[in-house]
C-alpha cells in the first residue's frame, strides 16, 4: 500500500534546517499516540505473551516488568497455542472466512461497478444504496440479521415458501460444515477436518459481511473504472473487439491495482472481524464461529487462560497477516509502479 | 461515456445495429440487476421498520408475505420500551466521544499530515512507513497491551480510555498528507520570501485552506467512532459510559427475542446516521474513493 | 489478620474520620441548625453490584438496599448493576480496581476468584457479629469456602425442577409429572403423537445436562479428587438419553424453536415440558400469566433422584477501602431480614434454612424444588470450572448439530476438564442439604 508515495523527493527547500526541527514538532503530536499506543503497544503485545498474567492477577502490569520472574514462562504459551485444538479450529474459521468473503465480495464489487459505471439513470442512487450498509453501525447490522436469521425470521419463511425445509438447526445455530453436510448427501462420511468447510453459523456471518462490504468495493472499483481513459476502448471498438473482449483485456488489466487494493483491504477486513461475531454468535455454536481475533478476546477478556497466552495468539495473528502482506505484494509487485 | 460516443460516430453498419441491440439488452440488464441489489440492500431496512412497529405476539407467530411489509396492528410499544432503556444516555456518549476524536484527529492528522507532505526531516520517510503499515494491524493485536497501559493511566472506566488511544490514526495522516500534497506551494513560496515560519505558514495559509480536507476527515473520525465497539466493550463496564454500539448490544443480549424492541432500537440508531449519510453522501464516498485509489 | 486487630483498625479509622470532620460539620451545624441533622453524618459510601434480569427484580433489590439505608444511617448504598456479561466485566473491574465493594459471584466461578485472592475473607467479621457457618445450607456456604476461610455468604439458591403446562399434559392424558426417565420419554412421545410436535425443550447446555449425568451415577471427579472421570459408560447412558430427546425429535431446542431459553419456550406455548429453576417463575408471571402450570422434581434416573443447586454469594473486593462498611451490608443481605425480603419475590430460595417454612408459606407449590435440596448437587467444579463449561458447552452444541456422537462428545468433554481445570485445588462436589 502506498509504498511508492514513500519515496524520498529531492529537496531543493532553502527552509531546510528549520524543517529538521519543525517536522519533528508537526508530527510530535501524532507520534506521542502512536509510540503508547500502536507501536509501545505492538512491542508489550511480544513482552506479555512471554508470560503467564492474567486479568486476575494481583498488582499492576508494571510487576511483569519489575518482577519478570515471577511470571515469565518463555515460549511456553506459543507451544501451547500451536498444540492446541481451539487455536487451529480458530485458523480454519479465519482461513475460510477469508477464503469465501474476499472473493464474493471483489467479484460483486467488481459486476456492480461495471454496471452502474454505464450510462444510466439515478447512478448516484444506486451508489448511495449500494454504500449504506457499510455506513450503518455493525452491531445494528448484526441485530437485524440475527432476527432475518432466526427460526421465524424472513429466510427461512422465503426457503419455506420456495418448498426447501428449514434447516435444523437453524443457520446461526448450527455449526456443521457445509462440505461435509454436501459430502455427507453423497454418502461419504468422516472428512477431514481442514475439508469440511466453513460451518452453516459461519456462512451465515460470512453472508452478512459480503452484504455490507460489496457496496465499499464497488465504490472503490467505480473510481477506477472512471480512471481507464476512454479512448483505449475506442481504438478497441475500431479493431472490432467484442464487449466481452475488452472488459478481459482491457478492463480487468486496467484494474489490477485497484483489485490489489481491494483484495488487501478485503483481507485486512475478514481478519478483524469481531462485531458480528460478538453479537450474532460469540463463537458459538460449537466455536465454528471462533476466528482468531475472537479467540484472543476470549481467552483474554472472558474466563480464558489469561493475557499472556491471548497476546501470544495476538502475536501470531500478526505474524500471519504480515506473511500474508508480503506474498501478495510479491504477487502484485508490478501494480505498484503506478 | 466515451465508448458510446465513439459508436454513435460511426455509420450504422449490420454489425453496429447488432452492437445497438446488444447494447440496449445490456442497458436493460444494468437496471433490472441494479434494482435488484438495491433492494436487497434495503429490504432488511425495511423489514426492521415493519417488525418494529408490530405487537410481540404478532412478532412470535409464523410470518406471512403480508407481514413481511405491513403490521396488522400498529403500535409504539416496542419504542416506548426502549426509551425506558438510557439510550439518550448513550446517545449523548456516542455523540460526545465522536466529538472528541474529531477534534484530536483533526489536529493530530493536518499537523503531522502537513510534515509528511511538505517538510525534509531525518528519519521522516521510515517513520512513515511505520504509520501506514499499522493500517493493517487489526484492532485485536494491540488490545491487550491497550487495556494494561490504560489500566495503569487509571483510564479504563472513564471517557479517557474511549479517547485518548484514539487521538490519532494512520488512515487520517495519510488522507491529510494526500491533500497537502494537492494544494499548491506557490502560496507557502510566497510567504517564505516574507520571511514566514513553517509554524506561521500553517496557521495562516495551510489551515484556512485545508477545509475540504478537513471535513472528509471529520466524516471519517465521526464514523470509525460512532461504529467503534471492541474497545468501548473491553475498556468499559459502567453502564452510565455505555456508547451506542455498546448499550445496543448489551441491550440485545438482556432482549434476546423480543424482535420488535430490538428492530425499534435498530431503527432509531439507523435513522441519524442515515440522515447524515444522506447529507454528507458525496464526502463519505469520495473519502472511500481516494483512498481506494491512492492507497 | 485477627478480629481483635481488625477491630483495633476500625476504631482508629472512625477516630481519624471523626476529627477530620469535627471542624467543618461544626461549622455546618452551627450555621444550618437541625435542618440537615440527617446528612450531617459521616457517611461511608459502599458501591455493590451484580446482574439483574428483570425491572421487577431490580426494583425489590433496590427496596432491600433502602431499607438497609433506613437501619444505616451512616452507610450509603450505590447500587450499580451490570445489564449483561457479568463475569466478563466483573474480571476487567477487578482488574482495574474500580469493582464494587460488594458483589454477586456465581457459585461456578467462585474458586477462581478465591484462588486469585481477589475476595476479602469473612470470618472474622462473621464471628464479631456473630454469624455462624451453620446458619447456611452447608453445600452452599461450602461454595464461597477456600482453604479453611469464607469469602462469600450465598445469598439465595435454587435447584433445577420439572416445569410442566397441565392442560397439553392433561390433554394426552398424563396427569402427574414424568417421575422417571422412562416416564419422560413416555411422555415426550406422547405429546409428539398428539402434536406432531417435539413439546419437551432441552438446551445444549452442561447446566442442565449434568442434573442427568449424576442421576446415572456419572461424576466429573474420583472420590478423593485427584482425577477427571466425566467420560464412563454412565455418563454414556446420560448424555444418550439426554441427546436422544432431541435426536429422536421427541425433544426440541430453544434455537430450533425460537424461544430464547426453555422457559421462553414454555411461555410463548413453542413447548411443555422443561427443567427449569425457581427464576422460571416471575418470568412467567410476566410473560404468560394465563398459564397453568405444574412443578415436580426432576425425573429420576438409574441411580436416582439429583438436581443441580445453583448458588450465588455476596462477597466483598479484598481491595475494598470499606471493609467493615461492605461486611455491614454483606451481613443485612444475607441476614434473616434481608434475605426473607429478597427471596420473597420468588426468583430463588432462601439460602438459611431457617427461612425455608416461611418461604413456602408464600409459594406453596414450589415444594419440590424445596425437597430436591437433599439431594441437590452444588453447581462448582473448581478453579478453571467456568472455563470449562464454556468448553463443555460448545461439545454438546456439536452433538446437538449432528457433527459428533456421543463418545466423542464424553471424551472431548473429559480433555476439556483436564486442561481447564485445576485438580489439585478442587473441593468434590458437595450435597447441599
Amino acid at each position: 500500500m502506498a509504498v511508492a508515495l514513500a519515496r524520498p523527493r529531492p529537496s531543493r527547500n532553502p527552509i531546510v534546517a528549520e524543517d529538521r526541527r519543525a517536522g519533528w514538532v508537526f508530527i510530535l503530536p501524532a507520534m506521542a499516540i502512536f509510540i503508547v499506543f500502536v507501536f509501545g503497544a505492538i512491542l508489550f503485545s511480544f513482552y506479555v505473551s512471554l508470560h503467564n498474567y492474567s486479568l486476575l492477577s494481583r498488582g499492576g502490569a508494571w510487576q511483569i516488568f519489575v518482577h519478570p520472574g515471577r511470571t515469565w514462562v518463555g515460549l511456553d504459551n506459543y507451544r501451547d497455542i500451536l498444540s492446541s485444538d481451539d487455536f487451529w479450529l480458530a485458523f480454519r474459521n479465519t482461513a475460510w472466512y477469508a477464503l469465501g468473503v474476499v472473493p464474493a465480495q471483489t467479484f460483486f464489487g467488481l459486476v456492480l461497478a461495471v454496471l452502474a459505471n454505464r450510462k444510466i439513470r439515478g447512478r448516484t442512487f444506486f451508489r448511495t444504496a449500494f454504500y449504506f450498509p457499510a455506513i450503518s453501525s455493525s452491531v445494528v447490522i448484526s441485530i437485524i440479521f440475527l432476527w432475518m436469521y432466526s427460526a421465524r425470521g424472513p429466510i427461512n419463511y422465503v426457503l419455506r415458501e420456495l418448498g426447501f425445509p428449514t434447516p435444523r438447526p437453524v443457520w446461526l445455530a448450527n455449526p456443521n460444515g457445509i462440505f461435509a453436510m454436501l459430502l455427507h448427501e453423497l454418502g461419504i462420511e468422516h472428512v477431514s477436518v481442514w475439508l469440511e468447510g466453513p460451518s452453516v453459523a459461519l456462512l451465515s456471518i460470512m453472508m452478512l459481511n459480503v452484504w455490507t462490504t460489496t457496496g465499499t468495493m464497488m465504490v472503490i472499483y467505480l473510481a477506477g473504472l472512471q480512471n481507464i481513459p476512454g479512448d483505449v476502448y475506442e481504438a478497441a471498438a475500431i479493431d472490432g473487439a467484442t464487449r466481452f473482449q475488452m472488459f478481459r483485456d482491457i478492463t480487468i488489466p486496467m484494474l489490477r491495482p485497484v483489485t490489489a487494493f481491494v483484495v488487501t483491504v478485503g483481507l485486512i477486513g475478514t481478519f478483524q472481524v469481531f462485531d458480528q461475531i460478538w453479537v450474532m454468535s460469540e463463537g458459538g455454536p460449537a466455536k465454528k464461529t471462533t476466528t482468531i481475533a475472537y479467540l484472543v478476546y476470549v481467552e483474554g477478556f472472558r474466563q480464558g487462560r489469561g493475557f499472556g497466552y491471548a497476546s501470544a495468539i495476538a502475536v501470531i495473528l500478526f505474524l500471519i497477516i504480515l506473511a500474508l502482506y508480503f506474498m501478495q505484494r510479491r504477487l502484485t509487485a508490478q501494480d505498484y509502479q503506478m | 461515456m466515451a465508448v458510446a460516443t465513439g459508436e454513435l460516430a460511426r455509420p450504422r453498419t449490420g454489425a453496429a445495429a447488432r452492437k445497438g441491440r446488444m447494447d440496449t439488452a445490456l442497458q436493460i440488464l444494468a437496471y433490472v440487476v441494479l434494482t435488484l441489489v438495491a433492494l436487497l440492500m434495503f429490504f432488511p431496512f425495511i423489514f426492521s421498520v415493519t417488525t418494529s412497529l408490530k405487537t410481540q405476539a404478532e412478532a412470535n407467530r409464523l410470518l406471512s408475505l403480508r407481514g413481511l411489509f405491513w403490521p396488522e396492528q400498529i403500535t409504539f410499544d416496542a419504542y416506548r420500551k426502549v426509551f425506558e432503556a438510557d439510550i439518550e444516555r448513550w446517545f449523548f456518549n456516542s455523540a460526545f466521544v465522536a466529538a472528541i476524536w474529531i477534534i484530536g484527529r483533526a489536529f493530530t492528522a493536518t499537523t503531522a499530515g502537513y510534515a509528511f507532505a511538505r517538510m525534509q526531516f531525518p528519519g521522516k520517510n521510515i517513520l512513515f512507513l511505520m504509520v501506514l503499515s499499522t493500517m493493517m494491524i487489526p484492532g485485536m493485536v494491540t488490545i491487550v497491551p491497550k487495556f494494561l497501559i490504560l489500566n495503569e493511566l487509571k483510564l479504563i472506566n472513564t471517557y479517557g480510555a474511549l479517547t485518548l488511544p484514539f487521538l490519532a490514526d494512520a488512515f487520517g495522516i495519510f488522507l491529510m498528507k494526500q491533500f497537502f500534497e494537492s494544494i499548491p506551494t506557490e502560496l507557502e513560496e510566497a510567504a517564505r520570501v516574507d520571511g514566514a515560519s513553517r509554524y506561521r505558514m500553517f496557521g495562516e495559509i495551510i489551515l484556512p485552506n485545508a477545509m475540504p480536507g478537513l471535513i472528509a476527515l471529520s466524516i471519517f473520525s465521526f464514523q470509525a467512532s460512532w461504529n467503534a465497539f471492541l474497545e468501548p466493550l473491553i475498556f468499559i463496564s459502567k453502564p452510565a459510559l455505555y456508547t451506542l454500539p455498546l448499550g445496543l448490544a448489551y441491550f440485545r443480549q438482556s432482549n434476546y427475542t423480543e424482535w420488535p424492541t430490538m428492530m425499534a432500537i435498530a431503527v432509531i440508531t439507523t435513522v441519524p446516521i442515515a440522515i447524515f449519510y444522506l447529507i454528507f453522501q458525496r464526502w463519505f464516498v469520495e473519502g472511500q474513493v481516494s483512498s481506494g485509489i491512492k492507497g | 489478620m485477627s478480629a481483635k486487630e481488625s477491630s483495633g483498625l476500625l476504631n482508629r479509622k472512625v477516630s481519624k474520620r471523626a476529627r477530620a470532620l469535627a471542624i467543618p460539620t461544626g461549622l455546618v451545624m452551627a450555621s444550618v441548625g437541625p435542618f440537615i441533622k440527617r446528612t450531617a453524618f459521616a457517611q461511608t459510601t459502599v458501591r455493590v453490584t451484580g446482574w439483574t434480569s428483570s425491572g421487577a427484580e431490580y426494583d425489590l433489590f433496590s427496596e432491600v438496599l433502602q431499607d438497609f439505608e433506613a437501619a444505616h444511617p451512616d452507610i450509603k448504598i450505590s447500587y450499580e448493576p451490570v445489564p449483561s456479561d457479568y463475569p466478563t466485566k466483573l474480571q476487567t473491574d477487578i482488574a482495574a480496581g474500580t469493582v464494587a465493594d460488594v458483589f454477586y459471584v456465581d457459585s461456578m466461578f467462585a474458586p477462581d476468584l478465591m484462588a486469585a485472592g481477589q475476595l476479602l475473607p469473612l470470618d472474622d467479621f462473621m464471628s464479631q457479629s456473630g454469624v455462624s457457618v451453620d446458619d447456611f445450607y452447608p453445600g452452599l456456604i461450602a461454595s464461597f469456602q477456600w482453604q479453611g476461610q469464607t469469602y462469600g455468604l450465598p445469598k439465595d439458591w435454587s435447584p433445577l425442577g420439572t416445569v410442566y403446562n397441565q392442560q397439553s399434559l392433561s390433554d394426552v392424558g398424563i396427569t402427574a409429572a414424568p417421575a422417571t426417565w422412562d416416564d419422560l420419554r413416555a411422555a415426550g412421545q406422547a405429546l409428539l403423537d398428539a402434536t406432531g410436535e417435539p413439546r419437551i425443550m432441552i438446551a445444549a447446555d452442561p447446566a442442565r445436562y449434568l442434573a442427568f449425568h449424576y442421576a446415572a451415577g456419572a461424576e466429573v471427579f474420583s472420590a478423593d479428587g485427584s482425577q477427571i472421570v466425566i467420560n464412563s459408560p454412565q455418563a454414556e447412558q446420560a448424555l444418550e438419553f439426554y441427546y436422544g430427546l432431541y435426536r429422536d425429535g421427541i425433544a426440541t431446542t430453544p434455537a430450533d424453536a425460537g424461544a430464547q431459553w426453555p422457559g421462553d419456550g414454555l411461555a410463548k406455548g413453542l413447548s411443555d415440558i422443561v427443567f427449569e429453576g425457581n427464576w422460571l417463575f416471575p418470568f412467567l408471571q410476566d410473560s404468560a400469566p394465563d398459564l397453568q402450570y405444574g412443578v415436580a422434581e426432576l425425573p429420576a434416573g438409574p441411580a436416582g433422584k439429583v438436581t443441580l443447586a445453583f448458588t450465588v454469594s455476596f462477597s466483598a473486593f479484598a481491595g475494598t477501602k470499606v471493609p467493615e462498611a461492605a461486611w455491614t451490608v454483606i451481613n443485612y443481605l444475607t441476614g434473616p431480614e434481608g434475605m426473607l425480603k429478597w427471596t420473597s419475590l420468588g426468583l430463588a430460595m432462601p439460602a438459611r434454612p431457617g427461612l425455608a417454612e416461611q418461604w413456602l408459606q408464600q409459594y406453596p407449590e414450589r415444594e419440590p424444588y424445596l425437597n430436591s435440596g437433599e439431594y441437590a448437587r452444588g453447581w462448582q467444579l473448581g478453579v478453571g470450572g467456568q472455563a470449562f463449561y464454556n468448553d463443555a458447552a460448545a461439545e454438546m452444541q456439536a452433538l446437538f448439530a449432528g457433527s459428533q456422537d456421543v463418545p466423542t462428545t464424553l471424551q472431548r468433554m473429559q480433555e476439556a476438564a483436564e486442561q481447564r481445570i485445576r485438580l489439585q485445588a478442587t473441593p468434590v462436589a458437595t450435597p447441599t442439604a
